[in-house]
């Protein structure tokens, strides 16, 4: 059992039960206490980056790197986003970006869109052209990095995003995902 | 003699002396401190299931439901912040319309601010399946993305775009749409 709380024990029932009642309260409070009391939402930066080369965010008002992740336990609720600003590049090669935590998963990762543990959902937002927004799954690249696998029956060139697919990057333009996974403490 | 509480959640602990010292016959005792540990940790565990009014509305003018039909909200808090919801709309039968714009619904609490201020475009909170009725191939797996200038959900569809009242998909009569999201919420 995860708490590993007391099973009453001892011939003096009375005597010995305070004491025992007292460790079960403290192994309650000491595993969820702090996640019950605290507001778990945290933030972090991550940090996006391609496989042969590594994108630049670029400045200005519209570029953006961020990320919250809602911590139960070990289990973590992630939801993070980037949009190019000013003076941008695309880098080269698969997009990816940092998670906070390495993931414990039995399935484990891989390079490979379809080969590694899918962790949730987002979508590339294309700023100038409406069909350009397209929904994207969330695959573990490596313990602590996603990669972004998409649809594609419309012809696209690539599995995954990348500098080139499925939009041609400009300003504005980004990812947004959720995810969610066990930590490894 | 006496007792203590917890650092955290403030659970009662029973001094190891405290039955030997107190006067049995008057004294509450553990009883009452195990009631109070309990619905303690059980309001803040909050792991029950509640219900919530859905409304599915359009950007444009709202979808009308036919005979039969319903919306359906349900959602459980957990640990104490995270939500986690669970909705079905069923479009039902005469009298059905469809409405016009970008389809939408709402969720039972705010998402946390933190995470709103996510970009306006949206932020994928969760999924849903759209089975239309009289045809298989447009039955459609759509992601639900939170709109933080408008605090309600949109469904966003696999070709890109928003699913709207002509695209991908029109609702019909006996179509249906179930889905669940996750999120945060800042309320107590």
């Amino acid at each position: 059992m995860a708490l590993t709380l007391p099973t009453p024990v001892g011939s003096n029932f009375m005597k010995d039960f305070p004491g025992q009642n007292s460790t079960a309260v403290d192994r309650i409070d000491n595993y969820a206490g702090p996640c019950l009391t605290s507001h778990p939402l945290q933030s972090y930066i991550p940090v996006l980056s391609a496989v042969t080369t590594p994108p630049v965010l670029g400045t200005g008002g519209s570029a953006i790197l961020r990320g919250n992740f809602y911590e139960i336990f070990d289990q973590i609720y992630l939801w993070a986003e980037f949009r190019y600003g000013t003076g941008f590049s695309a880098g080269s090669g698969n997009y990816t970006m940092s998670l906070p935590f390495n993931v414990d998963s039995t399935i484990g990762p891989d390079i490979a869109a379809g080969g590694a543990v899918v962790l949730g959902n987002g979508f590339v937002w294309d700023a100038s052209t409406l069909l350009g927004r397209q929904p994207v799954i969330v695959s573990l690249r490596t313990s602590n990095q996603v990669q972004f696998c998409m649809r594609n029956n419309s012809g696209g060139a690539s599995r995954n995003v990348d500098n080139s697919n499925p939009i041609t990057w400009a300003i504005d333009d980004g990812i947004t995902f959720a995810a969610r996974f066990k930590r490894i403490p | 003699m006496g007792t203590t509480v917890t650092t955290n959640l403030g659970l009662i602990k029973p001094d190891i002396d405290e039955s030997i010292k107190e006067n049995l016959p008057t004294f509450p005792g553990w009883a009452a401190q195990n009631a109070s540990n309990c619905d303690k940790i059980d309001s803040l565990f909050r792991a029950s299931t509640s219900t919530y009014t859905l409304n599915w509305t359009a950007s444009t003018s709202n979808p009308t439901l036919g005979s039969g039909g319903f919306t359906e909200g349900k959602y459980i808090r957990l640990f104490p912040r995270m939500t986690f919801v669970f909705f079905r709309i069923f479009m039902g039968g005469a009298g059905f319309a469809t409405g016009s714009g970008h389809y939408r619904i709402n969720l039972p609490f705010a998402v946390d601010p933190a995470v709103a201020a996510f970009t306006a475009e949206g932020l994928t909170i969760g999924k849903a399946i759209f089975q239309d009725a009289s045809a298989v191939l447009t039955s459609s797996v759509f992601l639900v993305d939170y709109l933080n200038t408008s605090s309600v959900c949109i469904f966003r569809p696999s070709a890109g775009g928003l699913w709207d009242n002509a695209s991908p998909v029109v609702p019909a009569q006996n179509d249906r749409i179930s889905g669940y999201v996750m999120y945060p919420t800042s309320d107590a």
